[in-house]
């Protein structure tokens, strides 16, 4: 049986330098602030080192991370439902001013389930099988999200951004 | 639109350089705080009362492992996939549980483990028993030979000799790190036993 085995001394920099970027990356379109972003990226890496679990494979402990990322910003979400705030940082303290702003605007203004599937499919690039696994929907469902998401991008940035 | 857009648009936002040091830090303060707090918390009594009787139950604890030559230290720990689903096991922090001694001699380098506590699981289920993760480095600590491929011996009263084919090495002292053990037995998969053990030795021919 394969196992990753990732030394004690690896440790939170290791993890951060492996995945940081794309757990920040889909914690952001998930929540479209950085802060948030940063708190749900903070508490997965915790979770990983708090629990130092064994997987077969890296794809596995990439997927794992992906899920418990998943389930934090959901987490956020339902905070920031029940506890209304005013947010201070919009979501261009992420896009860092590039020309792809627009694009990047038109996917946060889309619910939530269209921007996760989204995000693993066109830029994670996992199949539509795994994206199931990982969001506990069945493939078709998952079909469904993107098709209508792909539409829905489209017509806010036709709209909002052409 | 092109989903290829949607893709160079979000491939472009990276995790910055200050957020990235600040969460490992914060990650490592917290660690060390729940460490911190577990050994405070198993280091305070609840009740003084308590204290007559928890040094009578180490006191006997003490005279029932008297004469054991060896303490286990070793844990079993499940191997898991990304949902959960345990997927198999391995046996952990068994430095202790196992000796090792390696001697060089032409080519090849026979590596003796002698197994602590034979007549105890894992120990007393394996037929055979063999490294399976180890490195050879020398004087200067430059990695010579690395291997990752489990090689098996027959295991006989707790002791295996594992003969290992040196390949590429000139004669010199030389350390040998082992990481992995792996034991088996028939129709069974083989456990992986994780620890650190090294030992010295010196090929004076090829």
């Amino acid at each position: 049986m394969k196992q990753i085995i990732r030394a004690p001394s690896d440790g939170a920099e290791a993890l951060v330098a492996a995945y940081g970027s794309l757990l920040f990356r889909l914690c952001c379109v998930m929540l479209g602030n950085q802060a948030d972003a940063e708190d749900a990226v903070q508490e997965t890496m915790l979770q990983y080192l708090k629990k130092h679990p064994s997987f077969e494979s890296p794809g596995h402990e990439k997927a794992w991370l992906i899920t418990v990322a998943k389930n934090e910003c959901r987490d956020i979400l339902r905070f920031r439902q029940r506890h209304r705030q005013v947010s201070l940082e919009d979501w261009e303290g992420v896009s860092y001013d590039t020309p792809d702003k627009g694009i990047l605007e038109a996917l946060m203004s889309l619910p939530e389930q269209y921007r996760l599937v989204l995000v693993l499919y066109y830029v994670e690039e996992y199949p539509v099988k795994e994206i199931a696994q990982i969001i506990r929907r069945t493939p078709s469902a998952v079909k469904m999200r993107l098709q209508k998401g792909r539409r829905l991008l489209e017509e806010i940035y036709r709209k909002e951004y052409l | 639109m092109d989903m290829i857009n949607l893709k160079n648009a979000l491939e472009k936002i990276e995790m910055p350089q200050a957020m990235q040091e600040r969460i490992v830090r914060n990650c490592n303060e917290q660690l060390h705080n729940r460490e911190e707090h577990t050994m405070k918390k198993s280091n305070t009594y609840r009740s003084q009362k308590w204290i007559p009787a928890a040094f009578s139950l180490s006191l006997f604890l003490m005279l029932s492992i008297v004469g054991t030559a060896a303490v286990r230290t070793g844990f079993f720990k499940n191997i898991t996939r990304w949902d959960g689903a345990v997927t198999g096991s391995v046996y952990e922090q068994a430095s202790e549980e196992i000796e090792v001694t390696a001697f060089a001699d032409g080519g090849t380098l026979t590596v003796s483990a002698t197994l602590l506590l034979p007549g105890e699981p894992p120990y007393c289920f394996f037929e055979t028993f063999g490294v399976q993760s180890f490195q050879i480095t020398d004087g200067d600590g430059k990695v010579v030979m690395e291997q990752k491929d489990p090689v098996f011996s027959r295991l006989e009263d707790g002791k295996a000799s594992i003969q290992i084919p040196l390949e590429g090495i000139k004669p010199g002292d030389y350390r040998l790190l082992i990481r992995q053990f792996a034991g088996s037995a028939k129709a069974d998969q083989p456990l992986t036993i994780n620890g650190i053990w090294e030992c010295n030795f010196t090929l004076s021919r090829l």
